[in-house]
């Protein structure tokens, strides 16, 4: 049930990637592959501290 | 592709207008930076559009007032009113620090500013209570304390504040963009080797049109 509230986290990467993309680049095809790497990053930094979190709650 | 001259974005041309050089070698003028920023903090994308850097005022516009709007929607319920979830209020039992967040996407934060000066003047919100503070105290109905519109709205009350409050956040980084243009990211390996010469190249350039 709470892992619903993921889906909550979608617009909120979408638009965060796509401002921060669009305060480093000018032009609109070098914002949405800044954006896509950032989203990417971002992505996986969270998944990293998911996993992180996973494990300690493992052996907790 | 990221160039020497995007590092002379803080730099002025010939014509003493501040701009940059975009990702194509195009200068591009930043009009009016103070009148920008302002713009673009009352309306997000709205500097932009002034500077007539359209398509990035389409895209920060979309953007943050989309997680606004989103926001506003999620912390909305017909019985309790609407956009509870950005509201000023800076008293005793209820210091609602994310309105200094929220305050940031500008003029479409502004009603909580309104509604909470008709609160402290005693005072019924406009609107059906939108953006309006809660009432303190013991709760026994209508217009809902802070703790039944968290317990009626549950997590959407922290979602849509979250929403809000990274809304405002973000138009900030566009307020900056507007003043003085993007930061463009270093260039890295070889690239960097090529920015170096191409800047050397454009100095002389400069130093050239500049003693004509």
């Amino acid at each position: 049930m709470a892992a619903n509230y993921l889906w909550y986290f979608i617009p909120l990467l979408i638009a965060i990637s796509l401002v921060y993309a669009g305060t480093r680049q000018e032009t609109m095809p070098a914002i949405l592959r800044h954006a896509i790497r950032t989203g990417i990053w971002i992505v996986v930094f969270m998944g990293i501290i998911a996993v992180i979190l996973q494990v300690l709650d493992a052996f907790t | 592709m990221v160039t020497a001259s995007h590092l002379k974005s803080r730099s002025l041309q010939a014509t003493e207008q501040p701009g940059f050089f975009d990702e194509y070698g195009n200068w591009v003028v930043l009009k009016d930076p103070w009148t920008a920023a302002f713009l673009a903090w009352l309306i997000p994308g709205l500097g932009h559009w002034y500077q007539a850097r359209r398509a990035k005022a389409i895209l920060f516009f979309v953007c943050i007032m989309g997680l606004f709007v989103y926001g506003c929607y999620l912390g909305s319920r017909k019985d309790l009113g609407y956009a509870r979830v950005v509201y000023a209020s800076f008293r005793q039992g209820d210091m609602r620090l994310y309105y200094l967040c929220q305050i940031g996407v500008g003029l479409p934060a502004m009603p909580a500013l309104v509604q909470s000066a008709r609160v402290r003047q005693g005072k019924t919100p406009l609107w059906n209570h939108f953006m309006a503070p809660p009432r303190l105290g013991t709760d026994d109905g209508n217009p809902p304390t802070l703790s039944r519109l968290c317990y009626e709205l549950h997590s959407y009350f922290d979602l849509g504040s979250l929403y809000t409050a990274i809304a405002g956040l973000l138009n900030l980084l566009v307020v900056f963009d507007a003043f003085s243009g993007p930061i463009f990211p270093e260039p890295s390996g070889g690239s960097r080797e090529k920015a170096k010469r191409q800047e050397e190249s454009a100095d002389t350039t400069k130093g050239q049109s500049a003693a004509r």
